[in-house]
């Protein structure tokens, strides 16, 4: 055996070991959590990554303790994370799963990792910088969707990719016959990507075609998808294999490293020991640490704030300060880009909030395919890949199909990668009803995408500079972003009156509340966020017009984290809220602010305004009765001062 | 055919209320053929030419920048160069402080001028009855106005509850005004307090400029209160001197910083902001060398200090026309004025 074989044996080896001895500290009671093993599937990670260059990327999947050890060697820091212990590769937070290192990302939901690959050899391509991008996924992950999202952008942009396909022909329990219609490298080469295989069980073969497929996707040829057929010879997890003993003896007689141990005994049982060995070493060391060294923060962010008069609004409608604003950001910024469906000249983005982009950053502002979990998922892999990408959804309804990479990616990355990345991005989106686009088209769905740790979630209104707004967004961007606008926002001029007798002023947060003050002591709070404070004011006006009831509006521009301490100032001075918003309350931030009053024992008089509890109807007169307006906080603000 | 045919803002796209006006291209009153380009309008998806449907004379009713409603005028095509077209739509912004509907009904119904809330940003009926009541309760003395200034008044006031609104100004010599303080230490902090002191003072001499119209009769007030008008952070107010005649330079002074000092923390009260007889609001900090100021409900003059221009600045006092002429407001200005150069 040749050196380098011999190099692929141990390693090999060393993964095999690291890995039964991870089911024997779990049968032990020594480890928390699950355990998928590749045991069977070691020579798919060692064929790779043979051929990877220090700056290439490598992303895997739920069964990634193979790819991780082939890729970076560090099996201490492996099975320092699976005890959960503070020296694992991510601090104990991550656990199986979960791993980060260098250029290694892996995460346990399927398909999702797709597009953050395709993300990052996206960013790579886009500014010329060296390095590939693998991604690791399982045949059962053939089921999802977005993988296929991953395979049309990818070609079509021709990014480096490399889709490594581990056909194990099992996905948990089942079978791959029960689920998997059509061909494999078919699905692939539909998308005109080119295809190649190998198989684990014959190595030397195996390794050409994986440098081969490394080096055409180096060599600047667009992606490529290599299929590893591979033996997975232990369960999914533990104990839940229900194939026949029989079938997976067979499937033993074919695992490479019994082949080499029948040829090498001498060699084998050398290396193994060695393995064996540094594995007891690690599984000490990781001990002798304990678990749990992480002080935990749980501010709730309460702040108490000052106040300021508010600037003069702009004499331009929202939507060309938001034009402004992103031609501001590609301007100054090289890692900024621009995608998302429509964008691009002349149609210039659903609400022309990218109009004239492309043309003056040609190649920073693309379109995209309908594809918006490939989209937001592009966006997580370019900003691990150091870029600061703008992704626009053209409807807010449509976030919907980017829950997966917003809440299992975006939201986590930080966290349980021991906070040494972060994906930091704009996500762009408009909600918002009253245009008569019926169900899925009118949906202030916001309340799905709030108090998710490491995201940041701000909503424009015409009363603070949309361009101003961003920069502070770009200024402070170190994390995913989600900005809420809103279709009625897009067109409304930004100096507009305020109604008469009223006036404004902004927080010193860095995205301020904004406090509507009549000049005198306030009857009741109104709170509401977004474009809804266009419907607040006129609520306002009306109450001191007609009804001689002084209302003052607070409205927050950060959704999340969120601050409660501006609204419950004026609460208490006001004693009454009432909550205002177009989306449904029901465990919505109107509840979550008013649940903060309630525990600081500021909430007195208390209603909440809201969507009908219904999809909101296309027809016009439907559509007004089922989102409230400034009649209806007129009416319930005054049920509250009759109270 | 009416002579004037308004031409409208098109409804472009759906999500537009209000389109701005971007660009003339027609110059004012010039003619044009059907089909030529008046102007750029900006929807909130682009920017458009707006033609003209006829030929005729372009008549603006809108300026560049402004906003524009969807089907709103924004201007007119006329026969002829000089035919007359309508005056602009109502809706434009209006100054001074905004009522409740209940508030106003009582203000038509009681004819009290709005300008008696200038100092306020929102009014409620309350607030109205409030200054019914401090009026109504005032101490003042009615003496009917000459038949001379009655029959004056029915020419030019029409019937009408306002002040027929006139202006006298004088101009003083900066140098004097600044020894006169040098010599006044008291307003060191606040110059124009030594206007307000002496003003006070001239208004005892003067007592028809401490009284209002009211009904054909000069309502003398008894007391002598000088309001002065703040213009800052807080919004407009006017907070008042009672008994400014017989106070102090020390005490002037005091009560205008401890007036002041309520303004910027918020604390002015209906008591420190209301029983005005007499106002002065000082402009000098803000370059206008000469103004006509509002007067007051329930008060017949207003003292305006404009910027020195030149080495003086002028004493504007507008007066109601209907107790005093520019003969009686030239000698107040006159008294007024030698009181403080004398101090010099």
């Amino acid at each position: 055996m040749d050196d380098r074989s011999e190099d692929r044996l141990r390693a090999a080896l060393l993964i095999r070991a690291v890995e039964t001895r991870l089911l024997s500290l779990y049968a032990e009671g020594r480890l928390n959590g699950t355990v998928h093993t590749c045991i069977g599937q070691e020579y798919s990670g060692i064929a790779v990554a043979e051929h990877l260059r220090p700056e290439d990327r490598v992303v895997s999947n739920h069964r990634c303790h193979g790819h991780f050890i082939a890729r970076t060697g560090d099996a201490e820091g492996l099975i320092a994370e699976l005890m959960g212990r503070p020296q694992g590769v991510c601090g104990g937070r991550g656990g199986s799963q979960h791993l980060h290192k260098d250029g290694f990302y892996s995460n346990g939901v399927q398909g999702g990792i797709a597009p953050v690959a395709t993300g990052m050899a996206y960013e790579l391509f886009r500014r010329g910088q060296d390095g590939i991008v693998v991604v690791f996924l399982g045949d059962g992950t053939l089921g999802e969707g977005v993988v296929y999202e991953s395979f049309n952008l990818a070609s079509k942009w021709s990014l480096p990719v490399l889709f490594v396909l581990e056909n194990n022909r099992v996905a948990q329990s089942t079978p791959q016959r029960q689920t998997l219609a059509g061909g494999i490298d078919a699905r692939a080469a539909a998308f005109g990507i080119a295809t190649g295989s190998g198989v684990t069980w014959k190595p030397e073969a195996l390794i050409t075609a994986a440098g081969e497929a490394v080096a055409r996707v180096r060599a600047g040829k667009g992606p490529f998808f290599l299929r590893i057929d591979t033996d997975r010879l232990n369960a999914h997890s533990k104990g839940d294999d229900d194939r026949p003993a029989a079938e997976v003896a067979k499937l033993r007689e074919r695992d490479p490293l019994h082949a080499i141990r029948a040829a090498e005994p001498e060699l084998y049982d050398r290396l193994e020991e060695e393995a064996r060995l540094r594995v007891e070493k690690a599984v000490e060391a990781a001990e002798k640490v304990p678990e749990g060294g992480e002080d935990f923060e749980d501010a709730d962010g309460w702040r108490g704030v000052s106040w300021s008069a508010a600037p003069g609004g702009e004499k331009a409608r929202a939507v060309v300060r938001i034009n402004q604003a992103l031609a501001d950001a590609l301007k100054a910024d090289e890692r900024v880009s621009l995608f998302g469906e429509d964008l691009e000249d002349p149609y210039g983005g659903a609400f022309k909030a990218t109009k004239g982009l492309s043309s003056a950053y040609p190649g920073r502002v693309r379109n995209t395919p309908i594809s918006e979990a490939a989209i937001v998922g592009m966006a997580n892999g370019a900003a691990l890949a150091g870029g600061r990408p703008v992704v626009e959804l053209m409807f807010g309804d449509f976030m919907a199909l980017a829950a997966d990479q917003w809440i299992n990616h975006a939201s986590k990355f930080g966290y349980m990668y021991g906070d040494s990345v972060a994906a930091p991005f704009v996500l762009r989106t408009p909600m918002g009803g009253r245009r008569g686009y019926g169900p899925t088209h009118s949906q202030s769905l916001e309340k799905h995408f709030l108090g998710l740790p490491g995201t940041r979630v701000l909503a424009l209104n015409a009363r603070f500079d949309p361009r101003e707004f961003y920069k502070r967004v770009f200024a402070s961007l170190d994390r995913p972003t989600l900005v809420l606008e809103n279709k009625l926002l897009y067109g409304r001029p930004l100096d507009a009156p305020l109604p008469a007798g009223f006036s404004l002023e902004i927080s010193d947060e860095a995205f301020p509340t904004i406090r509507l003050s009549p000049d005198a002591g306030a009857d009741l709070t109104l709170f509401c966020w977004g474009d809804a404070l266009d419907e607040a004011e006129r609520a306002a006006a009306r109450l001191f017009e007609e009804e001689e009831i002084f209302v003052e509006i607070i409205c927050s521009t950060a959704l999340y984290p969120f601050n409660a301490a501006p609204l419950a100032e004026s609460v208490s001075r006001s004693g009454r809220l009432l909550t205002f918003e177009e989306g449904l309350s029901f465990s919505s931030l109107s509840a979550e602010a008013a649940a903060a009053l309630a525990e600081r024992g500021v909430l007195k008089q208390f209603s909440r305004l809201a969507s009908a509890r219904r999809p909101i109807p296309s027809s016009k007169v439907l559509e007004v009765r089922s989102l409230p307006d400034a009649a209806a906080i007129v009416a319930r603000a005054k049920e509250l001062l009759d109270a | 055919m009416p002579d004037a045919k308004p031409v409208r803002v098109p409804q472009e796209t759906v999500n537009d209320e209000r389109v701005r006006l971007v660009r003339w291209r027609v110059e004012e009153g010039a003619p044009v053929e059907p089909g030529a380009v008046l102007a750029e309008i900006e929807t909130s998806k682009s920017v458009l030419e707006v033609t003209a449907g006829e030929g005729g004379f372009l008549r603006r009713a809108a300026s560049e920048g402004d906003w524009v409603p969807v089907g709103g005028v924004f201007c007119y095509l006329t026969v002829h160069a000089d035919d007359p077209v309508p005056a602009a739509e109502a809706g434009a912004k209006t100054e001074g402080p905004a009522f409740s509907r209940k508030a106003r009904a009582l203000l038509e119904k009681e004819g009290v001028d709005p300008a008696a809330f200038s100092g306020m940003g929102m009014v409620r009926e309350e607030d109205v009855r409030r200054h019914l009541a401090s009026a109504s309760a005032k101490g003042v003395r009615r003496e009917p106005l000459s038949a001379r200034k009655r029959s004056e008044n029915a020419a030019l006031s029409g019937g009408g509850a306002n002040a027929l609104r006139s202006l006298a100004a004088l101009r003083c010599s900066e140098e004097a005004y600044r020894r006169a303080v040098e010599r006044a230490p008291a307003f060191e902090a606040t110059p124009s307090g030594l206007i307000l002191f002496e003003a006070a003072r001239t208004l005892k001499e003067f007592p028809l400029f401490n009284a209002y119209y009211a009904d054909g009769d000069a309502a003398y007030y008894d007391g002598v209160n000088v309001g002065f008008v703040v213009d800052g952070d807080r919004g407009l107010r006017v907070p008042v001197i009672h008994g400014a005649d017989s106070k102090t330079e020390d005490e002037t002074a005091r009560e205008i910083q401890d007036l002041l000092l309520a303004y910027h923390e918020d604390e002015l009260n209906v008591e420190r902001l209301s029983g005005g007889t007499f106002t002065i609001t000082d402009l000098s900090g803000e370059g206008v060398t000469r103004f006509d100021p509002l007067i007051n409900a329930a008060q017949s003059a207003i003292l305006g200090v404009a910027a020195p221009e030149g080495g003086s600045f002028e004493l504007c006092l507008a007066f109601d026309h209907r107790l005093h002429e520019g003969r009686s407001a030239a000698a107040f200005l006159h008294v007024l004025k030698s009181r403080i150069t004398a101090r010099a």
